[in-house]
């Protein structure tokens, strides 16, 4: 769990911070752009110098020190001048990157994630920047144990709401992940299927690979449905298929020598 | 793992079980070497050049590693990422199965 977690920073602050660097300004920058990349330049060198000494304890084993540095982690002292940059800019497109930024790095009982999620969804439900709220809000269940329930139904009213089609079906795509990823029952995977299906009708761009994919596994890889086939050559070429097990139980192991 | 599933090979020999492995490295020859080192008797598809990325992953949707499915005895899905201490009897209740349906006439 700890290293599902150390990954999961990883993932979301490389994904977060994937906007290209600001030049670096003496003064405080004049458009909210502007201010953001200077405060996304400024948090991912702190955040860097501080997670490099803590990746190197954690692979020492050295939990101590780990655990030590954790308290140190700059994030918490981001949050404050995030948020207060989103209020600065209020109601108006310009808040949403930093709403959106609060959000996804208010976690591990930091800050408080429920304000921002609620302005993007009372002030910018059809804003054409809300490509991640969706895959945040999934990750937030299955990583941070948010309430399930509420994030179902936020995704509905995003793939509902908003206008542009990469986020409606983002929407779509992630809440059948939800429901995927936890225990659901038949009602919500039929929806889902459904849900998958409308969204491989819009898709553009990445997402209707992953898209077919889900669809596959709500449809061919429940419990209690048959396996599909494999077909497939061994590690020394040799053509072999799943069903040359038919008549033993056969754990199926995807592995790898890392 | 290796321990784990040397150990589980061991325990249902000449029983109506078998691991299957599909295998993500992207060179077949390191991996072929580490089967041999570390005496990895069970057989493995191989996911191909792309590794992790590969034909079998995707169309099987697999988003961390490792992940296992059991199959019982007909090839039906029974358990999908089993947690590593309800494999063994996961496995056994399976095997257990399969062994009273190959008896009943």
């Amino acid at each position: 769990m700890k290293r599902a977690s150390c990954l999961a920073i990883g993932l979301l602050t490389c994904a977060s911070l994937a906007a290209p660097q600001g030049e670096e300004t003496e003064q405080a920058p004049a458009t909210a752009k502007g201010l953001y990349k200077a405060y996304e330049a400024e948090f991912r060198l702190a955040y860097d110098a501080w997670r490099r000494p803590w990746l190197a304890a954690r692979r020492r084993g050295d939990t101590k020190a780990a655990t030590a540095l954790e308290k140190q982690d700059p994030t918490g002292s981001f949050l404050p001048r995030f948020a207060a940059a989103a209020a600065r800019y209020a109601g108006t497109e310009d808040a949403v990157p930093f709403l959106l930024w609060t959000l996804t790095h208010a976690r591990y009982g930091r800050g408080d994630p429920s304000k921002p999620l609620a302005t993007l969804i009372a002030a910018h439900i059809k804003s054409k920047q809300l490509e991640r709220l969706p895959i945040v809000l999934a990750l937030r269940v299955t990583r941070e144990g948010a309430d399930r329930t509420k994030a179902l139904e936020l995704q509905a009213r995003i793939a509902a709401k908003n206008p542009h089609p990469e986020i409606a079906t983002n929407a779509l795509y992630w809440r059948s992940w939800i429901i995927s990823e936890t225990p659901g029952n038949a009602g919500e995977h039929k929806r889902a299927v459904a849900d998958l299906k409308k969204a491989l009708a819009i898709a553009g761009g990445q997402m209707p690979a992953r898209c077919r994919s889900l669809l596959f596994e709500f449809e061919h890889l429940q419990i209690g449905m048959t396996a599909p086939e494999i077909e497939a050559e061994d590690i020394d070429g040799q053509v072999f298929r799943l069903t040359d097990y038919r008549g033993k139980v056969v754990m199926l192991s995807f592995w790898g020598d890392w | 793992m290796y321990p784990h599933e040397r150990s589980l090979v061991k325990r249902f020999a000449g029983q109506p079980f078998a691991l299957v492995g599909v295998n993500s490295d992207k060179d077949r020859n390191k991996i072929r070497q580490v089967v041999k080192d570390k005496s990895i008797t069970w057989r493995s598809f191989w996911n191909g050049s792309k590794g992790m990325r590969g034909p079998i992953s995707l169309h099987w949707n697999i988003k961390g590693w490792p992940t296992v499915y059991l199959l019982d005895a007909k090839g039906v899905i029974r358990h999908k990422n089993v947690a590593t201490e309800r494999l063994d009897d996961a496995i056994e209740r399976l095997v257990g199965e399969a062994q009273r349906t190959k008896r009943a006439p």
